[in-house]
C-alpha cells in the first residue's frame, strides 16, 4: 500500500517585525545644541547611529540591524526622534544609542524615553510626556505671568488633542 | 570552571575550546600574540562588547614551527561570538593564519 501522508509545511512569516524607539537629545549647552541641530538631518542621525553600532557591536551587530534601521521622525526644535529598529535586536540598538557621546561633533546624550510597537503608541506617549513637562514647568515657575501663560498653553494642548490624556 | 549543581542538571559557567593554530613559515608567533590576534578578530566582528569577553589561554603546545595547539577558556554564554571570531581570523598584519576549533570540552579534564 502506498500511504500518502499530508505533511503540513509551516511557512515562516516574512513580515518584518519592528520596534519604535522614542529618543530625546540633551546637550550640555545651548550653543552646542544650536551648532549640532543646525545641520542635523535624518540621514546624519542614521549615520551616527550606524557608527556607534559598528564600534560597540562590530560588523555582526551592525549587519543584524541594518535592514530596517530607519529614522521615522526627527524634530529639531523639540529634540525628539522616532527610530525604527528590528524587534529581535532592539536591545543592541538601544545600548548603542545610550552609549553615544557626540552628535555632529558636539557633546550630547540621547535618552530613550519609550519603546513602542507602533509609531502611534510613541506619539501618544510623547503627548503625555510633554504634558507632564509643562505641568512641572508650571509648578516650578516663579512669576505669576509665567504661570498664566503656561496655564493657557496647557489648556490649548488639552483642547487640541482628541486622544484623552490621563490627567 | 565553577560547577553549579541544581536539582536536575548542572550548569557550567565556563567552556574550553581546543584550537589548532596554523601560520605561515616565516613568522614566529608567541602566545601573547595569539591572544592579541583573537582579541582583534573579536573587536572587528563583535565590537567593544566582543573584545571585552574574558579569554584565557591555558595550555599551549608548539608542534612544528607552523602549528600551535592551545586551550582557551571562555564563558559559556559567549561561545558563538568567540568561535565565530576565531574562525574568521584570516590574517594579522602581514601574515596569514588560520584557526580551527577541534573540541569544546566542558571541563578541563577533557583537554589535551
Amino acid at each position: 500500500l502506498f500511504i500518502r501522508k499530508r505533511i503540513r509545511v509551516q511557512g515562516e512569516n516574512m513580515r518584518f517585525k519592528s520596534r519604535y524607539l522614542l529618543l530625546e537629545f540633551s546637550f550640555s549647552s545651548e550653543k552646542d545644541r544650536r551648532v549640532a541641530l543646525s545641520s542635523l538631518n535624518e540621514k546624519h542621525l542614521r549615520h551616527h547611529i550606524k557608527e556607534s553600532l559598528l564600534s560597540l557591536h562590530g560588523d555582526y551587530g551592525l549587519a543584524c540591524v541594518l535592514q530596517s534601521l530607519n529614522v521615522k521622525y526627527l524634530n529639531v526644535t523639540t529634540d525628539v526622534a522616532i527610530l525604527r529598529v528590528p524587534r529581535d535586536h532592539y536591545r543592541t540598538v538601544w545600548s548603542a544609542i545610550t552609549l553615544m557621546t557626540h552628535l555632529q561633533n558636539s557633546p550630547c546624550s540621547i535618552n530613550t524615553i519609550h519603546i513602542g510597537g507602533t509609531i502611534k503608541s510613541c506619539q501618544k506617549y510623547l503627548i503625555e510626556y510633554n504634558y507632564k513637562k509643562l505641568k512641572n514647568m508650571l509648578e516650578s515657575s516663579s512669576t505669576g505671568l509665567e504661570k498664566k501663560n503656561l496655564r493657557l498653553k496647557i489648556k490649548e494642548v488639552l483642547k487640541k488633542d482628541s486622544i484623552p490624556l490621563k490627567v | 570552571g565553577k560547577r553549579v549543581h541544581t536539582m536536575n542538571y548542572t550548569t557550567c559557567t565556563d567552556l574550553y575550546l581546543n584550537i589548532h593554530f596554523e601560520q605561515q613559515p616565516d613568522f614566529n608567533v608567541t602566545l601573547s600574540q595569539i591572544k592579541l590576534m583573537i582579541m582583534k578578530s573579536l573587536l572587528d566582528l563583535h565590537g567593544q562588547v566582543g573584545s571585552a569577553i574574558p579569554i584565557e589561554i591555558l595550555k599551549h603546545k608548539v608542534f612544528s614551527d607552523l602549528e600551535h595547539y592551545a586551550t582557551l577558556r571562555i564563558p559559556q554564554k559567549e561561545l558563538t561570538k568567540v568561535w565565530s571570531a576565531v574562525t574568521m581570523l584570516g590574517s594579522y598584519g602581514n601574515t596569514n593564519c588560520a584557526i580551527c576549533v577541534t573540541e569544546t570540552p566542558v571541563s578541563d579534564l577533557g583537554c589535551t
